[in-house]
């Protein structure tokens, strides 16, 4: 289900009410119980699949702490599980039936059990029982669309979990700032005004019809997204948690690598550190550690062709970078302020238009479709 | 922001609720002046 829905803010309405009018000692399982009942009437099979992650997960983490090879398989069934059902979900799209079969939050709910996993193999986790994990792992706020946030920082509000109505009200405005990127700029502004205009334009500007169309999928994209974050950032807060904090003005990148320092960041921090960092250390390959990374961070998307294509295109692009900026290390010291503005002016356009380009791969449908794309974005406007 | 603001004015309790309402009423006002306030976006499949 979206979000954007007044039976998301039912939902949401009535969970903190509940939280909050509930005992003390019962609001961690308020959580847990709240994420149970919205499962079982939303997606009964994510709810089953979730509750086998969160025990199955738990007791061995717990009973094989330190034992790396039930880590890593345990690790590995919980990859299969989520690639059956990204499977699933590619090879029967357009399956009605499918809509009850899909498992509610699972692409989010799988990265955060391999993060415990691998926090508690590496003994970097506090200590704690089996409800606080159980209210970590099915955190309401942050099932359906993210972001994947981390134990440590859960469980420290947890522990010091109290009301506090700054908190509250924050809370409160981020919801709306949430709902306004949704519903007034994505919505509104990008899918009902921009694209009455793009069809008033002539049928003749073909160039100038496909950028526009570029540029409202890639916004469209953007402002959902951000503003989905939001409302689970806000959400949180009014239960009285912070989650980490999901995009950081990504358009305003002065390259591909900051750029996704500031998109994505929860999924992008959890590859580079259980997927970058592995790589590095055991092949001491910087470049093949960031396209593999790169590579799991788009088919975590789907697994299909145009995320492999997406990820690609993305890890040759912080390749790229990385090299360029070896080779031109130290090339604006002594640069005036004007020189430094302007060369920011440049990389931040650059960047966002290489980021654009790149949903020309997930917008078309067909690699024909994409290739046309890109011969009428890149030939076409002269 | 505004919890902050009537809260000087007012007692802690009263300003959040007035808060709270104010945001809700905001929210309610989006909702009724968007044309498509319920979007069909899924960022992913599942």
């Amino acid at each position: 289900m979206s979000v954007a829905t007044a039976d998301w803010l039912l939902w949401m309405t009535v969970t903190v009410a509940v939280f909050w009018a509930a005992p003390a000692r019962f609001r961690d399982l308020c959580l847990p119980f709240a994420t149970l009942v919205f499962l079982l009437s939303h997606a009964p099979l994510s709810a089953a699949i979730l509750m086998t992650f969160t025990v199955c997960t738990y007791v061995m983490a717990t009973r094989y702490r330190s034992n790396g090879s039930v880590t890593v398989v345990v690790g590995f069934a919980i990859v299969l599980v989520l690639v059956y059902f990204k499977l699933e979900v590619a090879t029967f799209r357009d399956d009605p039936l499918l809509q009850v079969a899909i498992p509610l939050g699972l692409s989010y709910y799988a990265f955060r059990c391999l993060h415990y996993l691998i926090e508690s193999y590496k003994g970097t986790l506090a200590a704690h029982g089996f409800r606080e994990f159980a209210a970590y792992l099915v955190f309401l706020p942050t099932l359906a669309a993210g972001p994947i946030h981390r134990f440590d920082e859960f469980h420290r509000d947890h522990r010091r979990h109290r009301w506090d109505s700054r908190r509250f009200s924050m809370g409160l405005e981020r919801i709306l700032f949430g709902y306004a990127k949704v519903v007034v700029l994505a919505n509104q502004l990008v899918n009902v005004n921009l694209q009455a205009y793009i069809s008033s334009v002539d049928p003749s500007h073909e160039w100038l019809i496909a950028y526009l169309r570029m540029l409202a999928f890639g916004l469209n994209g953007y402002l959902q997204f951000a503003g989905y974050s939001d409302i689970a950032i806000g959400f949180a807060m009014l239960l009285g948690y912070r989650v980490m904090e999901n995009f950081n003005w990504p358009f305003l990148a002065r390259n591909i690598s900051e750029f996704w320092q500031r998109w994505h960041i929860s999924l992008s921090s959890w590859c580079r550190n259980y997927i970058y960092m592995v790589v590095t250390s055991i092949s001491r390959k910087p470049t093949l550690a960031i396209l593999l990374s790169m590579l799991v961070l788009g088919l975590w998307h789907e697994i299909s062709l145009r995320y492999l294509l997406w990820g690609a295109y993305h890890g040759i692009g912080i390749a790229v970078w990385h090299a360029y900026r070896r080779l031109n290390s130290g090339g604006a010291a002594g640069a005036s302020p004007v020189k430094l503005a302007l060369g920011n002016g440049v990389a931040v356009f650059t960047t966002f238009h290489f980021v654009m380009l790149s949903f020309v791969i997930l917008h078309q449908a067909t690699v024909a479709e994409m290739l046309d794309t890109y011969r009428l974005l890149l030939t076409g406007w002269w | 922001m505004l919890y902050s603001l009537l809260s000087s004015y007012l007692p802690r309790g009263t300003a959040i609720v007035l808060a709270a309402l104010c945001y809700a009423c905001l929210l309610l006002l989006m909702f009724l002046v968007a044309d498509s306030p319920e979007g069909e976006f899924r960022y992913i499949s599942l």
